[in-house]
């Protein structure tokens, strides 16, 4: 009998971690106003911002009449877009800081405080092994 | 230039003016690269005695040095590959054979090496772990563990996706290649230019961090049609009292859903637990049970063969275990 198509399943963190931003994408325009943070930052920050993390590719490509934009790309192949527009360089750096933080998933709601693959150390109570109540 | 390996940062300049804006569409009209060191931190941890003043990568000199790529580069970080004495070999690792151009260098060496590198270490590890494992359940664990589909899909998590390269069709082959088979040699030649460039003990460390640190369920490769026969056997072979099973729990007998909870005992020691809808299945079940306990047995704080390579470390032998029972 062949073995069972199974795959191990990535816990990342686990053994090695893998950060899970591969690029982030830095869109202004020369001229409009609202890029104007968007330079600064491009001018002051990003560079030392690149140098602090070389696992993410750092793109920076003028496009004109738009509102600046930074896009960053995951590695399940989503992205994230965000408008900077008319935000101050500090602004934009926090902003950066959260897409290259995030893993590409989209925002959801966790109801539960603990998510894992892994049982209980104690074991998930059953009535045929438990003692039954006694007064 | 100290390195080839930078954080490249691409800057594209804006040509345009206002009123050429309408005569033609805006285009990149040139791209030019800002090598960003990275930090001193970072740069701490890579290797500091990297010398690439020789193309190492091979042998022969017709291959010329390439420059890595900035995606190439990110891909080597989040790695750990830039702790590689020689960066020459990035641009190796990412080239599968079909990309044949002049003077380019490909993984199939580096490809091959690492698959003999990747199964000798995770079988090393699972061979040490689980003595008692049936061979037929170790070779599978192994494969599953290298197999071609799964180094894919950790080749997908890398992020290889955007790095490989590669030409999916030929006239001269028949079929084309496959995504998957390259991705999949990628991820090999990746432990074996860590293997040929850092030594054996940083590919298997590489290894159990990416490979042997994911989560498998073992039980679900031990296949064994006729527990009970085996079972006894097993006892048989062990000079154990032969397994009976008991009842040690039950609910709804006569209902819809009844519930039956078997134990397995040899003599007054319980071996082996297991429920069901029947008393057939629960006893099934606790017989399978019984055994995976004995077979899927794990050593705790074990040393690896390949400690002797590590400075310092002392290797003491474990011994090996039985092979399953001959039924």
């Amino acid at each position: 009998m062949p073995a069972p198509m199974v795959h191990p399943v990535l816990k990342n963190g686990v053994g090695a971690f893998i950060p899970q931003c591969r690029r982030l994408v830095f869109h202004y325009c020369e001229r409009s106003g609202s890029s104007r943070g968007m330079i600064e930052y491009l001018k002051k920050d990003l560079i030392q911002f690149a140098k602090e993390h070389p696992h993410v590719e750092v793109i920076v490509t003028p496009r004109p009449s738009k509102h600046p934009v930074i896009r960053g790309l995951y590695l399940n192949g989503k992205d994230k877009v965000v408008c900077v527009r008319n935000m101050e360089p500090t602004d934009i750096a926090g902003k950066v800081a959260l897409l290259k933080e995030s893993a590409g998933n989209r925002m959801k709601v966790f109801k539960k405080p603990v998510i894992s693959t892994t049982e209980s150390v104690r074991g998930i109570w059953s009535p045929f092994h438990a003692a039954p109540h006694k007064i | 230039m100290a390195g080839l390996l930078r954080s490249p940062l691409v800057l594209a300049r804006n040509t345009l003016r206002a009123s050429a804006v309408r005569a033609c569409p805006p285009a990149l009209t040139r791209t030019y690269r800002i090598d960003v060191k990275p930090t001193k931190k970072i740069a701490a941890q890579d290797n500091e005695k990297a010398q690439i003043s020789q193309p190492s990568t091979t042998l022969d000199s017709k291959y010329r040095i390439e420059r890595p790529s900035a995606a190439v580069v990110a891909f080597a970080h989040r790695l750990g590959l830039n702790q590689l004495k020689d960066q020459t070999l990035l641009m190796r690792i990412v080239t599968h054979p079909s990309y044949e151009k002049v003077g380019i260098a490909t993984n199939e060496r580096l490809d091959y090496l690492g698959a003999k590198v990747l199964d000798m270490f995770v079988l090393e590890y699972l061979h040490t772990k689980y003595p008692k494992m049936p061979t037929k359940m170790l070779h599978d664990a192994v494969s599953t563990y290298t197999k071609s589909s799964t180094l894919a899909l950790m080749a997908k998590e890398f992020g290889v996706e955007d790095v490989a390269r590669w030409i999916r069709s030929k006239p001269e082959l028949e079929h084309q290649l496959a995504f998957n088979t390259v991705k999949a040699s990628v991820v090999r030649a990746t432990v074996g230019a860590l293997y040929v460039d850092q030594g054996p003990i940083k590919a298997r460390e590489f290894i159990h961090a990416h490979f042997l640190s994911r989560e498998l369920d073992l039980v679900q490769l031990l296949e064994i049609e006729e527990p009970k026969l085996y079972l006894s056997f097993l006892m048989k072979r062990l000079g154990r009292e032969r397994p009976v099973a008991r009842l040690v729990a039950e609910t709804g007998r006569l209902s819809k859903a009844p519930v039956f909870i078997v134990g397995v005992y040899s003599g007054t020691e319980k071996i082996g637990e297991g429920f069901g809808s029947s008393l057939k299945m629960a006893e099934f079940r606790a017989n399978k049970d019984a055994l995976t306990k004995y077979y899927l047995e794990e050593q705790k704080d074990f040393g690896l063969p390949s400690d002797v390579e590590v400075q310092g470390a002392v290797y003491t032998p474990t011994k090996v275990g039985d092979t399953p029972v001959v039924v």
